[in-house]
């Protein structure tokens, strides 16, 4: 809201990145007068009454979210490999002549050709469910783009996929369609560096730089 | 004879206790492997919700409520959270968790939940499985196999509260049969908890419930071939380490935690390489140190024996693998003699066992380490060790191997222990029943009469002939033998 105070509430403290999230101090009193209070993040409905639901939330589905797809992983070594598998085309170059596919056991360390051995590693070896929930394949990708276009809110768009789909800012520009071209291949590890600190745009780390405005 | 007893002194006396020692642990673990066979002693952890107490007297559904609130999981829409809330109460009921596996579908539904795009949602179910966790029947730890993946998985996770459930619920089923253990191992449970320690280290209850999870780990069977060198390779031993001290606010429990870990990985393998390269003697030890300090001083929190206790255990076992060459650079300018004599005189009265137990470390540094001996005097702790003797319980006979470490190591000890009167102990211990005590008191009569001749005169002085003379009616020929041989080779010669 234009006029009113801007101030940080510290969300987390942690090694690698310090995250605050900007919110006008008419909220901030707002949240702190009424039983209830929303999540910040724009597009997610999701309600609250105290700070440790608000905090076991935004952990759960607001950490680790890709910032191409807007998938949200449970742990940032999954999200890592789903950027790589996903949205790297470097990957996928690769991937066409040496085993990058790596398993998702952390520890485990062996890499495959395709994400079906990996799977079948998975089952064989760890002893993995065969419809576990953090690890679908690329194909299923293309459906879910356009269930994007429309931009549904996060509690109703997952069902069965496990990697939830939670919006995580209103963005003009629809998510593109188009397969990444060479010159805007990054080295493979960019994403870790965040570029700035991310306010109020919730905690989404991609492989892309920039989506959309920035305050 | 006698020689071979000097000559092997210094290996056998600690090698003496910790054999004995290691007999009765042996002995105990056996019994404990039975008891655990009617499962009595499996330890399992419930947490509560801040707003539960403790004993809540509200009556527990049974088996149809169950099979009810099942149903309306099922069929609800938006009230699963009030379902959910009821089914986590209901399952506290052994009756209701087995009658709860049984129904078709149930564990799919609740790993669904578990890993749906709920976060509330996921919260309950993970205390649905918690509470599951507790029963004590196989079958329903086989259905737990279908979570383990997402258990594990989450391990990763950055929600504190969530994680803390994921791991107390991992600690509980550890122990319960070879299948869902195998599984956590295949699905890589020791690298998950050492990256969540990592990870989450700033939170101490995190920490805690994976030092617990840890420990479960490590009591199941076989885990010295299975567990502990995946263990020992990982970072964990460095993350139990760094988290041994207290936190003043928080309290003790995640240090007693770890330190019971860095207990089980002592005392189930010989090779201590890892660990000693890891510090783990300098940091187990000054962290003794500055707790006999507050033992002593008498401001400690309640509880401070579950952490002294692993310690001591750690420090006891590891003490024998270091080369006495490197202990000086292992410990640093940690001085644990005088610590150690303030925790056996502190745990005297209320806890004996635990007195023991500090008496036992001190006696295998003394056998390792002359400066330890050499302190001993320095410091004037000898004449409070001799105050002990009178006292059973296994410790009078552990501060005898103290100071017969002493006496062995130079003349120059016996001499000055000569002169602080242990000679009148000794002609006391002599007298007693216990036949270790009198094995012992010979072994030591012995290394001081042959020090020095004028002990030797002060002994008869002081009247020891007649008491050695009165142990030729010792049942034991052995002891008859000894306490002859010194007689005549020694003294009266």
């Amino acid at each position: 809201p234009a006029g009113s105070d801007l101030i940080a509430i510290l969300i987390s403290l942690e090694p690698q990145e310090i995250l605050y999230r900007l919110i006008s101090l008419d909220y901030f009193i707002a949240i702190n007068k009424v039983s209830e209070f929303a999540c910040h993040i724009s597009g997610c409905r999701a309600v609250f009454s105290t700070l440790d639901e608000y905090e076991h939330h935004y952990n759960s589905l607001h950490r680790h979210v890709c910032c191409s797809c807007r998938r949200s992983l449970p742990s940032a070594r999954l999200l890592d490999i789903h950027i790589q598998e996903w949205h790297d085309s470097l990957f996928t170059i690769l991937a066409q002549k040496q085993d990058m596919y790596l398993c998702l056991v952390e520890g485990c360390g062996q890499k495959f050709r395709t994400s079906q051995q990996r799977k079948d590693h998975l089952i064989r070896v760890h002893k993995y469910p065969p419809d576990f929930r953090f690890d679908k394949s690329r194909k299923e990708k293309g459906s879910e783009q356009k269930a994007d276009a429309t931009m549904e809110a996060a509690g109703d768009v997952c069902r069965s996929e496990g990697a939830c789909r939670v919006m995580c800012s209103i963005e003009p520009e629809q998510v593109e369609e188009e397969e990444e071209s060479m010159e805007t291949v990054y080295s493979v590890f960019s994403h870790r560096v965040p570029k700035t600190v991310c306010f109020g745009h919730g905690s989404v780390r991609g492989f892309r730089g920039h989506r959309g405005k920035r305050k | 004879m006698w020689r071979l007893k000097k000559v092997c002194h210094k290996a056998g006396r600690h090698a003496g206790s910790q054999e004995e020692l290691r007999l009765r642990r042996r002995e105990k673990e056996r019994a404990l492997r039975q008891a655990r066979r009617d499962s009595q002693l499996v330890s399992k952890r419930l947490l509560l919700n801040e707003d539960e107490e403790q004993d809540s007297m509200e009556i527990t559904p049974g088996e149809q409520d169950v099979v009810r609130l099942l149903q309306q999981l099922q069929h609800s829409g938006t009230e699963k959270e009030a379902h959910l809330g009821a089914l986590s109460k209901a399952l506290r009921s052994p009756s209701a968790q087995l009658a709860f596996i049984k129904l078709e579908n149930s564990m799919h539904l609740l790993v669904s939940l578990l890993t749906g795009s709920d976060a509330r949602r996921r919260l309950l179910a993970v205390r649905c499985l918690h509470e599951l966790s507790h029963s004590r029947h196989a079958s329903v730890a086989s259905a737990f196999l279908p979570a383990t993946p997402y258990l594990l998985t989450y391990l990763s996770g950055q929600s504190t509260k969530f994680t803390e459930l994921c791991l107390y619920t991992l600690g509980n089923v550890c122990p319960d049969g070879e299948a869902v253990k195998e599984r956590l191992l295949a699905q890589g449970i020791i690298p998950a908890l050492a990256s969540c320690m990592q990870n989450q280290r700033h939170s101490l209850a995190v920490v805690e419930a994976a030092g617990f999870a840890l420990f479960q780990l490590l009591q199941t069977k076989d885990a010295a071939q299975k567990v502990i060198p995946m263990v020992l390779a990982s970072d964990l031993p460095s993350l139990l380490l760094s988290v041994l001290t207290p936190d003043p606010e928080f309290g003790l429990a995640p240090a007693a935690e770890c330190a019971w870990c860095l207990h089980s990985l002592t005392s189930s393998t010989e090779d201590h390489r890892v660990l000693l390269a890891q510090g783990a003697l300098r940091k187990c030890s000054s962290l003794l140190v500055s707790l006999g300090g507050a033992v002593g001083d008498g401001n400690t929190e309640q509880g401070v024996e579950l952490l002294v206790c692993p310690l001591l255990r750690c420090v006891g076992n590891l003490l024998p693998s270091c080369p006495v060459e490197a202990l000086s650079a292992q410990l640093g300018d940690v001085h644990l003699v005088a610590p150690l004599c303030q925790l056996v005189f502190a745990f005297l009265q209320p806890l004996p066992a635990l007195a023991r137990e500090a008496a036992w470390v001190l006696n295998n540094l003394t056998a390792h380490c002359t400066e330890s001996c050499a302190a001993l005097l320095t410091f004037n702790l000898v004449p409070r060790l001799v105050e002990l003797l009178p006292f059973s319980q296994g410790i009078n006979t552990m501060v005898l191997r103290v100071l017969a470490n002493v006496a062995h190591k130079k003349k120059e000890f016996c001499t000055r222990l000569a002169e602080l009167g242990l000679l009148s102990a000794i002609t006391a211990t002599l007298k007693m029943a216990n036949q270790d005590m009198v094995t012992l008191s010979l072994e030591l009569l012995f290394m001081m009469i042959v020090s020095s001749p004028q002990i030797a005169e002060q002994f008869v002085r002081q009247g020891g002939l007649s008491v050695l003379e009165a142990i030729q009616y010792n049942s034991e020929g052995e002891v008859r033998r000894r306490a002859a041989y010194l007689l005549e080779q020694h003294i009266l010669s």
